[in-house]
Formats: structure tokens, sequence, C-alpha cells
């Protein structure tokens, strides 16, 4: 079940965001990638992606509300070539805040010496 | 080693998260920002509006607001606390980060905002008195029952609103400067009327007057800038008879003007804030009944100034625009009369200079005695920053505006000085739109208007009774003639107001011979009016064009009144373009320059969009202007004297001293200038449009924008094509023009059409931000949804929202 965590962080950081600001990413990331996390890659790369993944597709589908009416003039304040530029970034901001915090979060357990998860499952 | 990278890993996290969730510079915190859950990507808003039912606390019954296929909300209260409450909240919901940002823009606290840069612009505004005009504002608002039931009552519905937002439904301004909206206040709403004051009753000539006097001596007054226009077509009719007995006018004393020190300016001010109202009787039009037209020409703007709404009460049923941050309907109709109001500019701002005792500035001379100056301390505060603390010092006329130490931006404020200003006292112009919604007559449109003090405004009325009726209306002090022109001694106290002209001797008339009233700025009266208003009105083109059709116009309908409004000719043209081909010299110009001469001699003076002869004309007539005056008038402490002048200069070959260059040794003529100053023209157009003169098209080099409040690009339109300018009917400028164009025809049931350059929604992710403005570039108007009751059908209606208590 190596995707659990990056299901799990799917789900918790989008709930959590719903009620608090942003940055509450962190505060999912932290103990899931401590509880859940067996290595840094698989840690990091899950939380990247789960973030990333949440933001990518909020943002799309608030995107198709008007036809893009926000997302162009944003692009344009930026001066991004396209309105793609702000849905990689999108990505980027959620997968780098997610992905270090959750690598600070692993590292904790690691001070404990224990490779293994804390919680564990058969593949 | 584990420790040391837990520890960075963590210092990294926290430092991420501390830099993407705030504002560096510029640059807007990005991670707030960026986030679908709370950025910008929320405030894309869906086209389609979907119905609502809200439970409001405070409202005293239910309310229901219709929303029609343009946003423009109809609200429909069983009193009137709930009508202003409900508009209170409408106005939020739709244009809140406006109206807010305006306030701080009018109280000098935009460096709260976006830190020390505004700091200037901050300490003027203090120091100009808007907040002390606005406090007195709201202590005679305050006093009056009706006008104190709709502020406080708007300023619940606006709070309602805000304190029931979320950050992710903030509008995208307040995320793009990482601030939060602040609860309102009823003094925010006299801080938004008194900001309409400073825009249209806050300048004075009379420094540049008192430099030009100074140095060219009173002939140079009397012929260049004359206190009666050259050409006289005033708001009353001439023949008027007053029907009134004038008061005694205060005398002047001698030596009133005194020496002003040299100071420098910035840059010259905005003079397009200009407007045009008619109302043609019944006899004149096709149906019988009376129309009435209005376009007032301000700054355009996005999010607009205006706001479309209709208010339904048991005393009222009134239809037009509102200013988003004040409550009631400013200019439209209702089911009896309607109004619509241009600017008068009468000169209502004097300066006094002040002679202090010391350096300590605690005592000035007055009335033969050294009195006690009043100090007050104001804090500046500034975001990133620690605040500034200013002193403002106020004698009996007013703030000091300007010190040698802080000198204000404002080019025409002199320093040293005490500003007279009547935006500073207590006025009523909220119980004066009250009243004017309900209005039902003409003697009630009267009453009205005796609230209506400041800024003078020329108020057009047509009723459903055929009466049409027009009132130079304001408080206008009692003023000896060209009281004010220039700087005044502060030192004698009967230099300052000696009272008031009584509100029914305001110049006004009813139902005059001619058919229709109108005005455009201009000139109030004719030398009859026994009182002195100001010395210099509008450039007479406008009005002159409007009254030349007007009187020739007959069975006139909507869509005539509607060409009329988008009238596009060049009346300087028309008078000053022969007097140019005479004196030009064409037989040596190249072949490229005959062809421009040749379209100029065939050109009808309509200043359309796609003009060519517009572009070279408006560009040769600046740069006649230009090599006539700025020898002597350029300098930073004067001014040129007005277009109408120069109009006389060139078509009567008079002032042959001023054409003269002073730079040059040789003596110039008419001829000379003007042949000059086509080389100029030329030479300029071909440098910044390029050779092909036929691109040089009016819209393109006009180049109309919209510009967003905070001057973002993305937020907002340049190159509007549209044609007209300046001085024209359709005063479309660069970035001034008809903010509000609207027609009433009045019938038993008056029908409204208008338009303005923009949409009701703030929201530049909205449909609804910018959907009216191709019509209104093309001078098209939209019908202006009229219901009698909140359940009434109409094809327009896309929804509704009904609020419970």
């Amino acid at each position: 079940m190596i995707l659990l965590l990056f299901i799990l962080l799917a789900i918790c950081t989008f709930i959590w965001q719903l009620f608090l600001p942003w940055w509450s990413i962190c505060l999912v990331t932290i103990p899931l990638a401590f509880i859940f996390g067996r290595n840094f890659r698989h840690v990091v790369l899950s939380a990247i992606f789960s973030c990333g993944i949440v933001w990518f597709i909020l943002a799309l589908c608030l995107n198709e509300v008007n036809g893009s009416l926000m997302t162009s003039r944003i692009a344009v304040l930026f001066s991004a070539p396209s309105n793609l530029w702000l849905f990689i970034g999108c990505f980027v901001i959620a997968g780098l805040t997610g992905g270090i915090s959750a690598a600070a979060g692993f590292s904790l357990r690691r001070l404990y010496g224990s490779n293994k998860p804390k919680v564990a499952f058969k593949n | 080693m584990r420790v040391l990278r837990s520890i960075l890993l963590f210092v990294i996290t926290l430092l991420l998260i501390f830099l993407l969730n705030r504002k560096t510079g510029d640059i807007p915190p990005l991670g707030k920002l960026l986030s679908p859950f709370s950025g910008f990507w929320q405030n894309n808003e869906d086209h389609n509006i979907d119905s609502e039912q809200l439970n409001i606390p405070g409202l005293k019954a239910k309310v229901i607001v219709r929303l029609d296929d343009n946003l423009v909300p109809h609200i429909f209260a069983n009193n009137n606390h709930d009508l202003y409450f409900i508009q209170g909240y409408i106005h939020a919901k739709y244009r809140l980060w406006q109206m807010e940002f305006q306030t701080y823009a009018a109280a000098g606290r935009i460096s709260e905002i976006i830190g020390e840069k505004a700091v200037d612009y901050d300490r003027q505004q203090r120091r100009f008195g808007m907040v002390y005009g606005a406090e007195n504002t709201l202590k005679a608002m305050l006093a009056d029952s009706l006008s104190a039931e709709a502020v406080n009552a708007y300023t619940e519905g606006v709070n309602v609103w805000i304190e029931a937002l979320a950050e992710k439904d903030f509008p995208i301004e307040y995320k793009l400067l990482d601030y939060k909206p602040e609860p309102w206040t009823p003094l925010k709403c006299a801080l938004l009327l008194k900001y309409m004051t400073y825009d249209l009753a806050g300048f004075s000539n009379d420094f540049f007057l008192t430099n030009i006097l100074k140095t060219y001596g009173q002939p140079a007054i009397d012929s260049l800038f004359p206190s009666t226009p050259l050409n006289n077509n005033p708001i009353i009719p001439s023949g008027t008879s007053w029907g009134f007995l004038p008061l005694p006018l205060p005398v002047a004393p001698k030596n009133s003007i005194v020496n002003v020190p040299d100071i420098p300016y910035n840059h010259p001010p905005n003079p397009d804030n200009g407007s045009n109202n008619w109302a043609v009787s019944g006899r004149k039009t096709a149906s019988g009944s009376a129309i009435l037209c209005g376009d007032p020409h301000l700054g355009l703007n996005l999010p607009s100034l205006w706001f479309q709404i209709q208010l339904v009460s048991p005393d009222c049923n009134v239809t037009g625009v509102s200013l988003p941050g004040t409550p009631s309907v400013i200019i439209g109709f209702n089911e009896h009369i309607a109004w619509s109001e241009t600017n008068v500019d009468a000169d209502v701002l004097d300066w006094y200079s002040i002679k202090f005792k010391d350096s300590s500035r605690n005592e000035y001379y007055h009335d033969n005695q050294w009195k006690t100056t009043i100090k007050k301390i104001d804090t500046i505060k500034i975001r990133g920053g620690s605040a500034e603390i200013d002193t403002i010092i106020f004698t009996e006329q007013g703030p000091i505006v300007g010190t040698m130490d802080r000198k204000p931006l404002r080019e025409f404020i002199p320093t040293g000085y005490a500003m007279k200003w009547l935006g500073h006292e207590p006025t009523q112009e909220l119980r004066a739109f009250l009243e004017l919604n309900r209005a039902k007559n003409y003697s009630e449109f009267v009453n009205a208007l005796k609230y209506f003090q400041c800024p003078a405004q020329n108020f057009v009325y047509a009723d459903v009774d055929n009466n049409i009726a027009i009132w130079v209306n304001g408080k206008f002090p009692l003023k000896w003639k060209n009281q004010g022109k220039f700087l005044l001694d502060g030192t004698d106290p009967a230099n300052e107001w000696q009272g008031w002209i009584p509100h029914n001797q305001n110049p006004h008339v009813i139902n005059p011979a001619r058919g229709f009233v109108s005005s455009a700025n201009q000139s109030p009266a004719d030398s009859t009016y026994p009182y002195y208003l100001n010395w210099e009105f509008e450039t007479f083109t406008r009005g002159y064009r409007i009254n030349e059709r007007l009187e020739e116009m007959n069975s006139i309908n909507r869509d005539s009144m509607r060409l009329l409004q988008g009238d596009v000719k060049n009346i300087i043209a028309e008078n000053v373009l022969p007097v140019l081909m005479e004196n030009l010299n064409i037989s040596t110009r190249p072949s490229e320059e005959q062809q421009i001469i040749e379209a100029l001699r065939s050109w009808n003076f309509l200043a359309v969009s796609e003009s060519i002869e517009q572009t070279f004309f408006d560009l040769w007539w600046r740069e006649i202007q230009a090599l006539i005056w700025d020898d002597e008038f350029g300098s930073k402490n004067m001014r040129y004297p007005d277009t109408e002048v120069s109009m006389n200069t060139v078509m009567k070959n008079v002032n042959r001293k001023w054409i003269d260059n002073t730079t040059t040794d040789e003596i110039e003529s008419l001829q000379d200038i003007i042949n000059q100053s086509f080389y100029l023209t030329m030479d300029s157009l071909n440098k910044s449009y390029g050779s092909d003169w036929k691109q040089w098209k009016w819209y393109q080099t006009k180049a109309t924008r919209i510009n967003h409040l905070l001057r973002i690009p993305t937020f907002s339109h340049s190159d509007v094509k549209t044609g007209g300018g300046r001085l024209m009917v359709n005063a479309t400028a660069s970035d001034h023009g008809p903010s509000w164009r609207m027609i009433v025809e009045l019938n038993d049931e008056p029908l409204g059409y208008g338009i303005y350059p923009g949409g009701q929604s703030g929201n530049p992710g909205s449909y609804y931000y910018d959907n009216m403005l191709d019509s209104w570039a093309m001078g098209l108007q939209k019908e202006l949804v009229v219901l009698h009751s909140p359940s009434e059908p109409n094809n327009h209606i896309v929804a509704s929202i009904t609020f419970n208590q």
C-alpha cells in the first residue's frame, strides 16, 4: 500500500484547507509523514504529488466556472506566457510546501532511529 | 547529525511558509494568492446568477431584491430603514473594495495599504481638511432624522456583508495588496460625498492668476482672463426675468491682493470634469411628453463610479445610478419626475495669506489683533514603517495646506495660505437626494434642492406634467465681483465671505419660451444676474452646440437625443480652421502634406473615431496655443488663457503682443505661428505614429482607456474605440468622459434608458465587470428596467434574493 500516504494526504489536506489557511498543509503532512512514511523518497514524492494535485484539480474546477476570466487576467499580471503557468505555479507551491514539511515530519521519526512505519501494512 | 537535519527541515518549512504568506515589495503573497482554497481562483465568478434566501438580523421586515440581466438590483422594502440597509448590503456585495478604497483615499489613509509612497498624498488630503469636512457633514447628517436613518441603516447593511465575508471571498484587490476590509461607519458615507466635492469643487486658479497679475498687470488679466465669457450662451437664457430684489453686495476693500512667493509645481490640472444635461418640453417631442437627458463627465475608471439601482419602499420608487458608499439614487427618475446634474464650478475655495507672529506659528494677525492658531496633531499610519506625525494649523479661515517644509502635491495650493472652502462646512447633500428620490412635482423638487449646498450643481428637471426646469443650485457666498479670483489678504476680515445668496435667488428658470433647458458647465447667467459666482466657467463650445441643435430640432424622440449625446462636432475647428487655412503657405509643401491640407479643407468638423483630420487639428491647435502662450504663461506658477481667448486671438488676429515669441529676436506674426505649428504638428505625428498619415486615426491617437483604480493594466481597458473629445458634446477624452448617459421619456409612466462604461460588478473575474463597455463605446443605451411590484413578471429578471428577518 505504497499509495496509502498519498491518498491520506490528499484527503486530509483538502478537508483541512476548507477551514484553515493554505499553510495548514504542513499540519497534515508532518504527522502523516511521521506515522506512515517509509523513507524520504516515499514521503517527499507522496506529499509533492498529493498536495500539488489537490491544488491543481481544484484550480482547474474553479477556472471552469467562467472560462478562466480571472485566471487570464492574473496570468497577464504576472507576465506569464499562458494560463498554464499559473496551474504549474499552483502545483509547485503546494508541492514544495507539502514535500518539505513532510520531509521535516519524517525526519522526526528518524530521530528515533526507526525505519519502519509506525503502522505497518503488508504489501 | 539527524537532529541537525530535522531542525534544518523545520526551519526551511517555516521560512517557506512565512515567505509565501506575506507581501514582499509589490509582489503579493504567492501562497495565499495562488491557493485555490483562498486565492484568486475563487474570484472566478459564474455568469449565471442564482437565487438565494437569506436570514439577516437587523431587518424590520422581509426585503425582496430582484436582479436583472445587467445585474441591476431592484430592491423592494416595506420601510426606509430596510431599503437603505439592503442598499448598503448590495453595494458591499458588488463593490466593497472600491467603496472602501475611495474612503481611504478621501481620508488620506492610502499609506496604511501601500506604505511609504503614499505619504505625501495622504498628508495633503488631511491638510486639505477632508476628514474635518466629512466630520462636519456627518454631524449635520446625524442631526437630520431622515438622513440619520438612511446612513445608519446603510452602515448596518454594509457591515452585515463584511462580517459574513470569508477570506476566500474577499475582492481580488484585497488579496493582491494583502489586507482586510474594516467595519463601515457613517463617517465613510460622509467621506465619500466629500470625495465628490473634492473632485468637483476642490480646485482654484487664485494662485496662478495672482502670479499673472503681478507679472503682467491688470490689462493682461482684462484681455486674457476676462470675468465674462466672450461667447456668452448662458444656462439661464438671456432675458429671463429674475423676479427678486437682490441683497446689497459687499464692497471690495482696497489692496486685497497680496504678494505671492515663488513655488514650484508639478503638473497642470485636469480640465475635463464637465457634464451635459438638458430637458425638452413636450412641444418639441414626437410623443408630446418631456424628455430629460444627462451625462456627467468624470474620470472613467473600473470598477465603475456608478452603480445602477431601483429603490422601492412605501414612499419611494426611484431608478437610476447610485454612488457605492452612499445611500440613495444620485441621478435618475421616479414615477413623477426625472433629474440630472452637471457641475456649476462656483468659486467656493479661496486662499488667505496669513501673517504669523513668529516661526512657532502659534499666533496670527487678524482683525487688528493677534489671535491664537489651533493646532491639530495628525498621525499618518504607514504600512511596514513608523507612523508620521503631522501638525495641521487652523486659522479662522481654515487649514494651512502648504507649508515650506511640506510642499503640497497639487500645484495650485499656495504655501503658507489658509484655505477657506465650503467643503469644510456641515452640508446636507444626502437629505437633498433622499427628497429628490421622492419628489412628486416641481415644488417638491425645489424644496429638495434647498438642502443641496456643495458641490453646486446645475439640476435639470422634467416631470410627467410636461414641466421642464433648471436650477444653478448650491450654497453661494455673497461676494463682490472677482472676490477670490486672486489670493486674498488674510489680516483683514473684509476680505472674507460676507453672507450667502438666498436659495430662491439661485439662477433658475421653469418652462422657458424656447422649449428646452440645458447646461454644459458654461456661464450660468448673463450680466443681468446681480451676483458673482465665479470669473471663469467651462468654454462655451458644448453648451453652444447643444443649444444650437435643440433650437433647430423638433419631433424629438429618444433616439435623436441619444445621437445628440454622441455628437462629435468640433466647434473650435469649425471656427478656427478656415482662418488657419487662409494663413497657411501651401505652395511649397510636399505632396503628402498637400493631401492632408486637402482633407482638412473638406472636413465636416466631425471628430468620429476614424477621423484623421481630427487627429491633425487637435495637435495643431495645441501647438498653436503653446506657441502663442508658452513663452509668457508656461511658467510653473501660471496657466494659459482659456481656449476661447485663443480662438479669439486667432480669428480676430488680436493680442499681437502675446503672439510674438519673446525668446526669439524676430517679431512673429500670427501667420508665422500658424505655419511653424503646422510643421511641428506634421513632424510630431510622423514621429509618434509613422509616416503613413492614413493611419493617424483619432481613436488610436486619443487612446481612450478605462483604468482600474489601482492602474493595474490587466484589470483595465485601453484603446477603447470612441470618437468625440474634450470640449465636444460627446466629451470622451483619454480617461475622462460620459461616466453615465441617461435619457428619460416622461410619459405617464416614465421610461428610462442609460449606460455607463463598465458593469455592475467590481470583480474583474465576473462577466458583469465590464459587460456594458462595448455598447457604451458604440453610443448605445439599455432600457432601464422599472418594476412596480416584487412579483411582477419581466423578461429581464434573472434571479432574486429574499432577505428574511
